[in-house]
């Protein structure tokens, strides 16, 4: 039996789902991921359908692509199609729409834009182009960002540079829990993100705010793992931190991908589409790589924050966790990935897109 | 009437009444203004320094709670009847069916009306049963005051605070009504900025307006320009702020501390008196100073001769011997105004506007009106997880030494508040020096905001219920509970009323502290009528884990008053805080608390370990200094805070 065969083993599912249900509640409990790869396991492996019914699982602001703001893909667009470079960026973003369209759209309209695969693919498209300006629109949270890092680290051309849109998940959990109303009992936290920062920054939850939270794999048994750490606490009144997946979490995360975050990036307050401007929860390039900013080498100014979101589309509400997918109603009805409305219809990491692709029926 | 979704719409004087039961149970009235005796029957009169109750039978707490209602009614009644003339003005210009228009960046057009009234007027004749429902409930409400009525000193805070809510409302439908008629400034940022002050030499007739409906104003410069004529025209306090949004070349000569001056000054040729906030002396004084005066509100006749059935020569020949007159017909007034004005300039020397006992000059942005949609949704998560460390609006009369508002507004600004203000009060910043123009007035941080005149005053009570909604998603159609409760306990915003304010200032400020919003008065603030200060230990719900948390209260007091800069900085910082803070949040708020307080006092606050809930809530650099005043500290947790049991999780179905 392989590594992944063992976390897919239906006797080991059964056996874990078994404990869970063994957990005695005192009440109704509401666990929240921020993952669009949570998400798509939950999704896709019919987890929810295994939980006990007063345990259910939800979706947060797990999807960069949906979180990412329209005016930084209004930049994007401006970028490729009135400065004239090749703009790359992963195949996620390019159907995400802001008020003027989409990149998809951009690229229609004539401009240069390239899916690329890894950040690094986008210096071998400088080196191919020595004449033009590359510009990499890069999204995502800490696990994409310490990529970004080494990638901006290793540059030596001058003729790319960085559209800096990256989000970081323990702020926005922050957030979830002073909007109200929410009442989320406990957090699966990413274990990509752990895996690169640690749980350090994740002990507040519990410290400050009595909030367990459990960092979490991405297997059908991970989840349920997870899940169970969850409940557990919860049935012993006790927050705490812990750890669900052990063999990619270690407490400090890894270092080398931390140093690099911190040598890239400074922490900045960014908006969140739908959501609005979160403190401390974005990353820009510091000082020192201002020369890699593609905001400042091609004097991009951010434009006031405008519609974000198509009119009745519920996205916003989706991504904190108000409603699930099927509480919009344009959710499988105008809104579908062939025609996708809001951002979380597009990417496979959005939450509606998934729950599309595998609860459509629900 | 409730509805179905539990939400009460036009609610009547005591259905909102559990509400106010909730703050007073975390905050106890205080009554600063002496009052050892009550003549307000024939029963009496009855001597309150020996006995313990009134002949009536009113004990002291209810003869001081019902001053406080009676004070609040009047004030209520004041923009009432303001908005209901400027309505009715509107209407006989524009109709009935003068569409509201906030502009398109503006999708929540009339946020209190909205929440109060459970619907949002589409046309003026819709503001008119907002109005109607006002006045029916003011005239409710004093009659609670009649004797033999309302006793309860519970129930005269709460009548009280539904006065002041009432007031906020009106404010929202006359500036609303005014901006969507008139084509005011609909949010716009980077608002113009205008000059404020009279400088140079006196070459044209002047017409002065003094009071708060524009309407005259717009008829005499629309008259003017329909005549082809050069004449100038100014105003002095709130109708000088409204004028210059429709007309940028009204002068904002000042505001009502310059009115003694200024009519002193003799530049006036006419004087148009309109309503409120108007010196009892103004026609003496301007009679002495050869100035002729037209009074245009039935408010405010102050003994004149009622010249509105004559013609217009006749209305200007006899004002041009009585020197005063009412003219109630505001499109005859004008007229009057400007051939009287054209014919007493010829008649006099030319003047300096130096003249003027005690000039200034400086710049003001013109009011905005609202706050756009677009500017909450960025800022809203960043105030209510702190950030932002508050919203702070200045409002209320002005003062002789307009420094002091000038100086706090300086420090909130350099720590990064949302500073609004309106009315004389942005008189009074201006008059300081050019702070409108080192500011930017985006809705954000460390930005100044001009929102208009006094009544502009609802639209920060506006942002706040629209961030309420945005971050929240409670809906607020008739909601006011929810939305109040939203706001005590998340949004950081304190109003500072600095001036020796009115009773319509008090009106207002209870509506906003009914709506979660606290309010420090200025150093005159203990000659009004009631101070509401937190308990010393309170508690709160925490709605996710459905315990009941003790704590301080948050914010500290709803109705307080500061004697100096000093003071009133240090309790902006400490009223801004809020219970569901995050910790990065609350690092900001209290390193600002901190530092106001060392400013004001050379010491360091010894109510620190009240306001650290977790380590995570200390200032990084301020830890040496902090720890040590945590003896004895109990660490306890960030709620998700509220004041009602039905938006918490009960203990039964949950709890932690």
């Amino acid at each position: 039996m392989g590594v992944i065969d063992f976390y897919r083993d239906k006797a080991i599912v059964e056996k874990a789902v078994s404990v869970i249900r063994s957990i005695p509640l005192a009440h109704p409990v509401k666990i929240m991921h921020v993952c669009g790869t949570h998400e798509n396991v939950i999704s896709r492996f019919g987890i929810r359908d295994l939980l006990p019914k007063d345990v259910t699982v939800i979706a947060g602001p797990g999807c960069p692509v949906c979180v990412c703001p329209a005016q930084d893909i209004e930049l994007a667009r401006e970028l490729a199609t009135d400065r004239g470079v090749i703009l790359t960026t992963f195949g996620d973003m390019m159907r995400v729409s802001s008020i003027k369209g989409s990149l998809s759209d951009a690229k229609a309209e004539g401009g240069d834009v390239r899916v690329v695969y890894s950040p690094f693919d986008s210096i071998r498209v400088a080196e191919e182009n020595p004449d033009r300006e590359v510009v990499l629109f890069s999204v995502g949270f800490e696990t994409t960002a310490c990529g970004v890092a080494t990638t901006v680290q290793s540059v030596r051309r001058d003729n790319i540079s960085f559209l800096i849109s990256h989000r970081l998940i323990p702020p926005a959990l922050e957030l979830l829990l002073g909007v109200g109303d929410l009442h989320i009992d406990g957090f699966i936290l990413p274990g990509h993100v752990t895996t690169v920062m640690g749980l350090g920054e994740y002990k507040l939850f519990p410290e400050a705010y009595r909030m367990p939270v459990v960092s979490t794999g991405f297997e059908p048994v991970d989840v349920l793992i997870g899940v169970f750490m969850v409940l557990r606490q919860i049935k012993e009144k006790r927050a705490r931190c812990e750890n669900a997946y052990p063999r990619a979490v270690r407490e400090g995360g890894n270092p080398k991908a931390k140093e690099a975050i911190a040598d890239v990036f400074d922490v900045v307050s960014a908006y969140w589409r739908g959501i609005g401007r979160v403190p401390r929860s974005g990353l820009t390039l510091k000082e020192k790589y201002r020369d890699k900013d593609a905001r400042y080498r091609f004097g991009l100014s951010d434009s006031e924050p405008g519609i974000d979101l198509n009119p009745g589309c519920s996205c916003h509400l989706i991504m904190i966790g108000k409603i699930d997918p099927p509480g919009c109603p344009l959710f499988n009805t105008t809104c579908t990935p062939q025609t996708p409305y809001g951002p979380c219809m597009v990417s496979i990491e959005g939450t509606c897109n998934t729950w599309y692709s595998y609860r459509k029926k629900d | 009437m409730m509805n179905r979704r539990g939400h009460k719409p036009y609610p009547d004087i005591t259905d909102l009444r559990d509400w106010d039961i909730n703050l007073l149970k975390i905050y106890s009235p205080e009554y600063p203004k002496p009052m050892k005796n009550c003549y307000f029957c024939a029963i009496g009169p009855c001597g309150f320094a020996k006995d313990d109750y009134g002949k009536c039978g009113i004990d002291k707490e209810g003869l001081k709670a019902r001053e406080t209602l009676l004070s609040t009614v009047i004030g209520a009644s004041g923009h009432a009847s303001f908005a209901r003339r400027l309505l009715d003005d509107l209407i006989s210009r524009y109709g009935h069916d003068c569409p509201i228009d906030m502009g398109k960046g503006v999708k929540i057009k009339t946020p209190l009306i909205t929440l109060i009234c459970g619907n949002s007027p589409k046309t003026l004749k819709g503001m008119e049963e907002v109005l109607g429902y006002i006045e029916k409930s003011l005239n409710h409400l004093l009659s609670s005051v009649n004797y033999g009525t309302e006793s309860s000193q519970e129930d005269f805070i709460s009548k009280a605070l539904h006065a002041g809510m009432l007031d906020n409302l009106a404010l929202e439908v006359a500036d609303i009504s005014q901006i969507s008629a008139l084509n005011l400034p609909k949010g716009r940022s980077d608002s113009p900025l205008v000059n404020i002050g009279l400088a140079g030499e006196k070459k044209r007739p002047f017409i002065v307006i003094i009071g708060h409906n524009s309407f005259i104003g717009s008829e005499i410069v629309n008259l003017i320009e329909e005549m082809g004529l050069d004449l100038e025209v100014g105003g002095l306090c709130c109708v000088a702020s409204d004028l210059s949004r429709h007309f940028q070349g009204a002068r904002i000569i000042g505001n009502q501390a310059d009115q003694l001056g200024f009519i002193r000054s003799a530049i006036a040729d006419v004087v148009i008196l309109d309503t409120q906030c108007i010196r009892a002396d103004v026609v003496r004084e301007a009679r002495d100073a050869g100035s002729l005066v037209i009074a245009t509100a039935r408010e405010t006749a102050l003994g004149l001769k009622d010249l509105t059935d004559f013609s217009i020569e006749k209305s200007t020949e006899i004002l041009s011997s009585d020197r005063a007159g009412i003219i109630l017909n505001k499109k005859k007034a004008a007229k009057v105004s400007i051939l009287s004005a054209i014919s007493r300039l010829k008649a006099r020397d030319n003047k300096t506007y130096q003249t003027l006992g005690k000039t200034f000059q400086g710049s003001i942005r013109i009011g905005r009106g609202p706050v756009r949609d677009s500017e909450i949704k960025g800022i809203a998560p960043s105030i209510v997880m702190g950030e932002i460390p508050g919203i702070v609006g200045i409002f209320g009369c002005p003062e002789e030494d307009h420094s002091d508002i000038y100086e706090i507004a300086q420090a909130l600004l350099g720590k990064g508040y949302i500073v609004a203000t309106g009315g004389c009060s942005s008189i009074d910043l201006a008059k300081g020096g050019d702070i409108f123009r080192d500011y930017r007035d985006t809705f954000d941080a460390g930005n100044l905001i001009n929102l208009g005149s006094c009544v502009s005053a609802s639209h920060l009570l506006g942002a706040c219920i629209k961030i309420a909604n945005v971050v929240s998603h409670r809906s607020i159609e008739g909601n006011y509970i929810e939305i109040a409760d939203y706001i005590l306990n998340r949004v950081g915003a304190t109003l500072i009323l600095w001036g020796g304010f009115t009773q319509k200032a008090f009106a207002s400020t209870l509506g906003a502290v009914r709506l979660g919003i606290p309010v420090i008065l200025g150093h005159r603030g203990k000659g009004y009528s009631l101070h509401l200060y937190g308990k010393g230990e309170s508690s709160v719900l925490d709605a996710r884990l459905g315990d009941r948390m003790m704590t301080v209260p948050h914010p500290s007091h709803l109705i307080s008053h500061a004697r100096n800069i000093e003071e009133g900085l240090t309790l902006i910082a400490r009223l801004c805080m809020r219970h569901s803070d995050t910790t990065e949040g609350r690092k900001i708020k209290l390193k600002n608390y901190i530092e106001f307080y060392r400013n004001a006092t050379g010491e360091f606050p010894q109510d620190i370990k009240d306001l650290i809930r977790t380590k995570y809530d200390i200032p990084d650099d301020m830890e040496k200094e902090i720890i040590p005043l945590l003896d004895r500290w109990i660490p306890g947790w960030i709620p998700d805070p509220t004041l009602l049991p039905n938006k918490a999780r009960s203990r039964a179905d949950g709890g932690y």
